[in-house]
């Protein structure tokens, strides 16, 4: 059973309640002040946990990274015995991920760009009022010794209409599925996600062992991730990918008005009454309609329904879901056989939370393209992260797709998808070329997020390796 | 990498994994025949071929006294072990496909390499890993005719072009609206056939 | 033994390396993937019956730690693999010979015994004795000729540009036949080169 009043909270449960956010960007300019503000977090008991008594009126949460703990003082064994991958830092490991031209580090914004962050608190709130009391009484918390690099990264769930949504801002209803975690007790109340597990090679699905997502415990393969030294400060800690993705809105939406017309070529019996064409073939990209409703489930127009409790093994070709749909590629579920051996390893929670205003349809961008997604993802290793970005978003050879990549995610320049036909309603198969980047990377990096010990060791300078 | 075959376009989907175990002579013996009964039983191979990462792979046993001695001037080995040779390709770093190896094939795995000296099983994956690095040779060249290709864009090209071949013979004669139509039962039918590859730069 | 799957052979051979001539082969071998010199990856894009090769210099065993021993060689190897097109090894060494004569002669040239390659059956012999038997060959598309491999998949390649331009503008069904047909004729005289995909 993991404890949850050591791991740190929007990790194995989300803040599914918390719909405003604020990123504070930290630099450590002495080990001493990096030590002194952990210590009054951590005296204030500031920094929430997975489980709490009284729900709290806001949230804060604390990571760090290489140069961060480097910065700390800590010794070259401690540092030494952390993943190769969180050493180098994501803007090192740009080529990798696909971060290369319009995404690569030169044009990431600042102080992702020209800075390296060494703490990141992460500030969540129900109401923007709060939010901003908390920013500021967190500020007022900041020692000389811990500069706090401009600018900060504010955050919040879309108002759509008037109404706060759960969408991301090409608008597809985001946050529906994650991994279904075991000894985790369920999320509940009305709309929250359906979360779930691993394929159990009987057609159904399992849990997900906890060690996938926090350190400390066994994961897929009765193994434990490989865990940084001294134990304690390993224990129930996790690693953080934060990704700032800038999402070309008027791009995607420009591309699936080219595009419509050839696309209703294919469908000899034209679309069903109330779908709109470009919605289709959006939801042909994405493997959801905007409003999350599953094409394997719903394959002619949405159905209002986030059921997450379905498979692949009923569309082996894809006519109703692409077989390089993004969500086929992020979680391939039972479509890559062996009962799911073979993708089981490779899980992510995500906790993304959108920036920036929703831009009508049809309206001036006044914001100059600058809004998209704060994407955060857990794993207790980066070569999960790694693997589902390079083997699946920016390929697709496990998807029978060759090198085709993620047509909504992926890294391309003149991308291409294939859209199977449906013989069961007579559509012809269609690829869509020269897709371009709809998702550019702004900035980002790899994180370690210690459990509440975790944090009371870094505060007490008193790490050793011995 | 000198184990990654490639090309003027870039780095191709060939990463050659050699990787060498000593065994003794009862372990070798014992080894021969299994290599010998994978050969003719071909269960394993079939759930191999169905991961889909193998072009070609070469078990070698290779005995003690059996290293090549060309010349009296060339000293004889002496050595107190067999080696096992394991040369095969990936279309990627050797990381995930081990993995998937573990996962899916630990019983042949842990059948073969348990007369390795120091193999420390199949799972949990991280020894095995390591046991890996320990034994590992890398190769100073490596070429794959068609480097921009995984095993299933080969396999893909092949299937799509005796489709086109076929189609191409029984529809030639056909009117060009009956043609259409079975074009568009063509492209249905190797649909999932046509994505990109090449070498990545 | 199973030097042979379907219509592919399985090449595995020690080569002696000549004593003290290791560092400068490593060199070599290091370099012959320079592009420049070699546009589609390697002096073996000359060899067309050629699927897979590799060089490997062997110059030490692994050490598995007490209370194993450990085994130290009195010679350093070259370990070469190949899987081509044939039924027997005279089938490659008649194709590098006549391909590749130079690499050949700068690769095997730091090897013991290496007999030049201008008699044929001498190299054949030399070959022979170098060879290892594979005790399992494991080949995913056994009756597949490089030939084959690389037809197919420019096949691919043409096929979907083909699907692009229809995509693009409706044609009328003769003019799709036409053009079809036009790209099969055409594709059939196309010969993609080893290393090029």
């Amino acid at each position: 059973m993991p404890d949850l009043s050591n791991i740190q909270g929007n990790t194995l449960r989300g803040y599914a309640s918390y719909t405003e956010a604020h990123f504070l960007l930290l630099a450590i300019r002495s080990a001493d002040a990096g030590r002194a503000l952990i210590q009054s977090l951590v005296e204030a008991e500031a920094v929430t946990p997975a489980q709490w008594c009284k729900r709290p009126v806001t949230t804060l949460n604390f990571a760090i990274s290489f140069e961060g703990l480097r910065a700390l003082g800590l010794s070259g064994e401690c540092l030494g015995s952390f993943p190769a991958e969180f050493q180098e830092g994501m803007k090192h490991r740009a080529r990798e991920l696909g971060d290369v031209a319009g995404s690569c580090p030169d044009r990431w914004d600042e102080p992702w760009r020209t800075q390296r962050v060494h703490i990141l608190l992460m500030i969540y709130a129900s109401t923007r009022p709060e939010l901003d009391q908390q920013c500021r009484r967190i500020r007022d918390l900041l020692p000389a010794g811990v500069e706090e690099l401009q600018p900060s990264q504010p955050a919040g769930r879309l108002h759509i209409d008037g109404a706060v949504t759960r969408r991301e801002h090409f608008g597809f209803l985001d946050g529906i599925s994650n991994p279904d975690i075991e000894g985790v007790p369920a999320d509940e109340g009305p709309g929250r996600a359906q979360d779930i597990g691993n394929p159990d090679g009987k057609g159904r699905f399992r849990k997900i062992p906890v060690g996938e997502f926090i350190l400390g415990y066994p994961g897929e393969g009765g193994e434990l991730a490989p865990m940084p030294l001294p134990h304690l400060l390993a224990q129930d800690g996790s690693y953080l990918v934060f990704r700032k993705l800038q999402q070309d809105v008027i791009g995607f939406r420009r591309y699936l008005q080219n595009q419509a017309h050839a696309f209703a070529r294919t469908l000899r019996n034209g679309m069903p009454y109330g779908v709109k064409v470009e919605d289709f073939l959006a939801a042909k990209m994405m493997g959801r309609w905007q409003d999350g409703s599953p094409l394997t489930q719903y394959p002619h127009s949405q159905g209002g329904s986030t059921d997450n409790n379905f498979a692949y093994a009923g569309d082996p070709a894809g006519a109703r879901c692409p077989l390089g749909a993004h969500i086929r590629r992020a979680n391939p579920r039972d479509a890559l056989g062996f009962g799911g051996r073979t993708m089981s390893r490779h899980r992510l929670i995500r906790r993304g939370i959108a920036y920036g205003n929703y831009l009508p349809p049809d309206r001036p961008d006044e914001e100059d393209g600058k809004r998209g997604i704060i994407f955060i993802a857990f794993n207790s290793g980066f070569d999960q992260f790694e693997f589902v970005q390079r083997n699946w978003i920016n390929l697709g050879d496990d998807f029978e797709q060759g090198n085709d990549t993620d047509s909504i995610a992926g890294s391309h320049d003149g991308g291409r998808m294939t859209i199977p036909g449906d013989e069961a309603t007579g559509r012809r198969p269609f690829i869509c070329f020269d897709i371009p980047r709809f998702v550019d990377t702004r900035g980002g990096d790899y994180f370690f997020v210690p459990s509440l010990a975790g944090l009371r060791l870094l505060a007490s300078n008193r790490i050793e390796v011995t | 990498m000198a184990d990654r075959a490639r090309n003027q376009h870039g780095s191709g989907k060939a990463v050659t994994f050699n990787v060498l175990t000593p065994m003794t002579r009862f372990g070798a013996f014992v080894v021969g025949l299994l290599l010998l009964f994978l050969d003719r039983v071909k269960r394993t191979q079939t759930t191999a071929k169905q991961l889909a990462f193998l072009p070609f792979v070469h078990w070698v046993i290779v005995k003690r006294d059996k290293f090549p001695r060309l010349d009296d001037s060339q000293p004889a080995e002496q050595l107190n072990y067999d080696y096992l040779f394991f040369l095969s390709t990936f279309n990627g770093p050797w990381g995930p496909y081990i993995e998937a190896f573990a996962d899916v094939l630990y019983l042949p795995l842990d059948s073969v390499w348990f007369w390795s000296i120091g193999y420390p099983f199949a799972r949990p994956v991280g020894p095995l890993k390591d046991y890996i690095h320990r034994n590992q040779v890398e190769s100073d060249h490596s070429y794959s005719a068609y480097p921009g290709a995984s095993v299933r864009d080969a396999r893909a090209g092949i299937e799509l072009r005796n489709a086109v071949q076929s189609f191409v013979k029984n529809a030639s004669a056909l009117s060009p609206d009956r043609f259409a139509l079975e074009f568009d039962r063509l492209f249905m039918s190797v649909q999932n056939k046509v994505g990109t590859f090449g070498p990545t730069t | 033994m199973a030097n042979q799957n379907g219509a592919n052979y399985g090449f595995t051979g020690l080569f002696p390396i000549a004593r003290g001539q290791s560092i400068e082969l490593r060199a070599l071998l290091r370099s012959l993937d320079d592009t420049k010199a070699f546009p589609r990856g390697s002096p073996f894009s000359h060899v067309p019956i050629i699927h897979m090769a590799r060089l490997v210099i062997i110059d030490c065993l692994p050490y598995q730690g007490t209370p194993a021993k450990l085994d130290t060689l009195r010679s350093d190897y070259l370990l070469f693999t190949c899987d081509f097109d044939g039924s027997s090894v005279d089938a490659v060494i008649n194709a590098m010979a006549a391909n590749i004569p130079g690499p050949m002669m700068a690769i095997w040239g730091n090897c013991i015994g290496f007999p030049g390659i201008k008699k044929h059956d001498r190299l054949s012999e030399y070959f022979e004795r170098c060879q290892l038997d594979n005790n399992l060959f494991l080949v995913d598309q056994p009756k597949a000729s490089v030939d084959e491999i690389l037809r197919g998949l420019l096949c691919r390649r043409r096929f979907g540009e083909f699907v692009e331009l229809m995509q693009r503008k409706p044609r009328k069904p003769a003019v799709l036949k036409r053009g079809f047909m036009r790209m099969w004729r055409r594709l059939e005289t196309e010969r993609p080169l080893p290393g090029d995909l």
